[in-house]
């Protein structure tokens, strides 16, 4: 199994912060590898580094075995990285439709081929149905789907998923899952950052778990449940929470 | 030796018009750190406090530096019930929203003093409108001396109301993260109003200050809406301490500028400098911004 | 993509009713030329402004390069005014793009005062570099080549112009509907870090859409230097001709195809008669028009309309299925 994103010592600081810190994993083709934390670990950082929208303060990024570290966003696109956002950000004013054209185009500049990908994308998410209502006017859940449909309208290679279950129910989340199954199955890499344990472990072949911006663990997600650390560090965080 | 004394008579004239743009910039810095709203119409708040003046001076005999008294207090309700009547409601609307609407209330402002004024320049004559006072050789205009000493105690009164009293610390509070000062208790569509009435108020205190030293015409804030967007820039885009230094190093620039290379660039200088610190240095010269 | 033909089909008519203009009111000729091409250089503005969401309040600075360029080249060197447009419309172009390089890291306020403060800047050169431009007093463009026989000073030769200009304007924002280019605009309109993890570079699809939008602006501005053949740094690059720009597209609709011809229409109609009741203040009602726009119906006059069409009875809204 050939790597599709290797780190390589990453780190990233904000002052005297290390959000990230010196944190090496890698992810195989074809594989979903889960990305798990307690509240401020760096997932979503590690995230922002990984595709470009924040400059790492050390360490490399190999992506599809060149050098990526630094590249901006839109060039990871380019390069075949699809991503959504924790805060689901679709363009509020576009239709669903036209939001997941955006993505559609970059693979195909006409607007007719663009239109049939994007159909697709709407169809195996399930928004068919309201593919020509304002973006803002679908409730969370759908917004979520209008985010996985246009990162799958960009025909990536690996997909970079960002608390996708996070605010949804029961139902909706196993919907999520099965589609995440899916994606998997037709050949993507998946990387995801997931606070719900259920959906991750789940879905993943592996589980690389941050703590204070440090890989803490690293393995198969039974093996990993049982760590100590692990549970310490999850532990830690439900009496803080609590407390 | 002349030259020495040229010198010094330039720099203090640009010190003394620098006052009147760092009130102005003051206000616009306070709006914006309070609100994050650029107000684009400050010049045209300006003409109205001009008018007002004049309006107070012609019918009542008033002195423009005893309408203050006046003019303040109904300044600061004015701007109050802009920020309530027009500004509030689109407060979540996108940033260019607050930007046009401003637009509009200002091109309503000088059109209806033109509908009421015309648009032929005025003046008043005052015993002091020409009067300078001499320190050595230096000159002073009288007039705009009185107007720097009225503005430093103005920016001084409105320190202490930001720094000693309850309804200031609100206001800084609304400034510094609005989210944690409505968690504590601060009214913070209060502040937003309140901020903006102020900030009007600066504006209009400044035009009454210039009645006496500049004839008005209906447009004569345009400038002064540009020299304000100068010196906050300069300054830093809601530090409010910061724009009396813009405003005076906006004022200094244009006097050396005018006099000892261009007269006809007097207005390039400080567009070049807000241009540059823009590009370079967006968070102005005086580092973070803060009120 | 059936839409688009159907607003295809409306550029064209729309064209084609303007065009009737000089026939019906022959009397009312400068209002209608002032009309066109106001509203082809708001088309203009929409193209950054509007689809592209960064709020220019410079673009007197390219009026005032396309109306120099033409009025200086004809004047100084005997060029023929089509050449000088063009050089005019290359020149405005070329400018955008080293502005919006520099300017296009700025985000919200900051770049709509840069653009105050560039126009500004090339005022003040026009009204300073007297040798050249002739300063303060301004140009008078007197005699003109005649091409084909059409003189250029002739109202309803104007009209025509300006109407060509203002079709070409609605080709282009025809096309930013549906292509690519305008869905990029949009996408950074709407969200510029959603729009980059599309693959969007925003930099560069807001430099070419200030390209594009300074094109077509200079064009309208050398056939607005026809339209007054006499004019001064003060009215050209006036601040006051950049906001008009940007409140005739917000009122009429901005980032919509029509929504700037709408806003034209009615504000330079509307402007035309308020004249006679308030005199110079006539611009009172365009205050007035964007407050009520910006509080009551921000997707302007278009957006409105459209609003109250989908409150109409649902009879008229075709059932979302992927069949086009």
């Amino acid at each position: 199994m050939p790597d599709v994103l290797q780190l390589h010592r990453l780190s990233k600081h904000f002052g005297g912060l290390a959000a990230v810190n010196d944190v090496s994993f890698t992810v195989g083709e074809g594989e979903i590898l889960g990305l798990i934390g307690p509240n401020g670990a760096g997932k979503t950082t590690l995230f922002n580094v990984v595709n470009g929208y924040l400059p790492p303060s050390g360490g490399r990024v190999r992506y599809a075995g060149r050098d990526v570290t630094g590249t901006p966003p839109h060039q990871m696109a380019v390069l075949g990285v699809g991503r959504t956002f924790q805060i689901v950000r679709p363009f509020p004013r576009l239709t669903v439709l036209e939001n997941v054209l955006v993505g559609a185009f970059l693979r195909h500049p006409q607007r007719r081929a663009a239109e049939r990908k994007a159909w697709e994308a709407l169809e195996f998410v399930g928004l068919a149905q309201v593919a020509l209502r304002p973006a803002a006017s679908l409730t969370l859940a759908g917004r979520k789907r209008v985010e996985l449909a246009r990162a799958l309208a960009l025909q990536p290679q690996l997909l970079l998923l960002d608390e996708v279950a996070a605010g949804l129910n029961p139902t909706e989340t196993d919907r999520l899952m099965d589609l995440i199954r899916q994606l998997r199955d037709r050949g993507l890499t998946i990387l995801v950052v997931e606070h719900v344990m259920r959906v991750i472990m789940g879905i993943s072949h592996r589980v690389v778990v941050l703590n204070y911006g440090q890989k803490i663990a690293e393995g198969p997600p039974q093996e990993v449940a049982r760590n100590p650390q692990v549970i310490e560090a999850y532990l830690g965080e439900a009496e803080h929470a609590a407390g | 030796m002349a030259e020495v004394t040229s010198l010094i008579q330039v720099v203090v004239s640009g010190v003394l018009t620098g006052g009147v743009y760092a009130i102005v910039g003051i206000g616009l810095s306070l709006i914006f750190g309070v609100m994050r709203v650029v107000n684009f119409a400050p010049g045209e708040f300006l003409a109205l406090g001009m008018y007002g003046a004049l309006l107070l001076f012609t019918r009542f005999h008033l002195d423009p530096y005893l309408a203050i008294v006046v003019i303040l207090p109904a300044a600061v309700l004015l701007g109050y019930m802009v920020e309530k009547v027009f500004i509030a409601p689109i407060a979540h609307a996108p940033e260019h929203s607050s930007i046009l609407m401003t637009v509009g209330v200002g091109l309503v402002i000088s059109n209806l003093l033109l509908f009421g004024f015309g648009a032929q320049p005025q003046s008043i004559y005052t015993a002091y409108s020409t009067s300078t006072l001499r320190l050595g050789a230096v000159t002073f205009s009288l007039p705009l001396t009185v107007s720097f000493f009225i503005t430093v105690a103005a920016i001084a009164g409105l320190y202490a109301v930001l720094t000693r009293t309850e309804v200031g610390r609100a206001m800084r509070a609304t400034a510094q993260n609005r989210d944690a000062a409505e968690l504590v208790g601060v009214d913070t569509a209060q502040m937003r109003g309140l901020a903006f009435g102020i900030g009007i108020a600066l504006a209009m205190l400044a035009g009454t200050l210039l009645l006496p030293v500049l004839y008005v015409i209906p447009t004569v804030g345009g400038v002064f809406t540009l020299k304000a967007f100068v010196v906050t820039v300069l300054a830093g885009m809601g530090n409010v301490l910061g724009a009396i230094g813009g405003g005076l190093i906006l004022g200094v620039a244009e006097s050396l500028g005018a006099t000892y290379v261009s007269s006809g660039y007097r207005d390039a200088f400080g567009l070049i400098a807000f241009l540059l610190v823009l590009l370079f240095k967006p968070a102005g010269l005086f580092g973070r911004s803060r009120v | 993509m059936e839409r688009a033909g159907r607003t295809l089909l409306a550029v064209l008519v729309v064209v084609a009713a303007l065009a009737l203009y000089p026939q019906l009111f022959p009397t009312r000729l400068n209002l209608g030329v002032a009309i066109v091409l106001f509203a082809a250089m708001a088309t203009a503005w929409d193209v950054l402004g509007g689809w592209g969401g960064q709020l220019s309040l410079g673009h007197a600075a390219l009026l005032g390069i396309g109306g120099y360029t033409m009025a200086l080249l004809s004047l100084r060197l005997g060029v023929a005014p089509w050449w000088g447009m063009l050089a005019g419309v290359a020149l405005a172009a070329l400018f955008a793009a080293g502005w919006g390089w520099l300017v296009f890291r700025l985000r919200g306020p900051y770049f709509a005062l840069s653009t105050i403060a560039v126009a500004e800047m090339l005022r003040l050169v026009a009204i300073n570099w007297k040798r050249v431009t002739g300063g303060a007093e301004g140009l008078f463009i007197k005699t003109l080549p005649q091409p084909l026989g059409l003189n250029l000073f002739d109202r309803t030769v104007e009209f025509y112009l300006g109407l060509g200009l203002l079709g070409l304007t609605l080709l282009v924002a025809w096309w930013l509907s549906w292509s690519r280019f305008g869905y990029y605009l949009q996408a950074i309109r709407e969200d510029q870090e959603s729009a980059q993890a599309m693959g969007v570079n925003p930099t560069r699809y807001k430099i070419l859409a200030f390209m594009l939008s300074a094109a077509f602006t200079a064009a309208g501005g050398a056939l607005f230097a026809l339209y007054v053949s006499f004019f001064e740094p003060h009215i050209i690059f006036d601040i006051g001709v950049s906001v008009e720009l940007a409140l005739i597209a917000y009122i009429g609709g901005a980032g919509t195809v029509f929504g700037p011809t709408i806003g034209a229409v009615l504000l330079l109609a509307a402007g035309d008669l308020f004249r006679n009741y308030f005199q110079q203040a006539n611009l009172l009602i365009y205050g007035i028009l964007i407050i009520l726009i910006v509080r009551f119906a921000p997707e302007g006059v278009v957006g409105g309309w459209a609003f109250v069409v989908r409150r109409w009875p649902r009879a008229r809204r075709p059932a979302a299925a992927p069949a086009e």
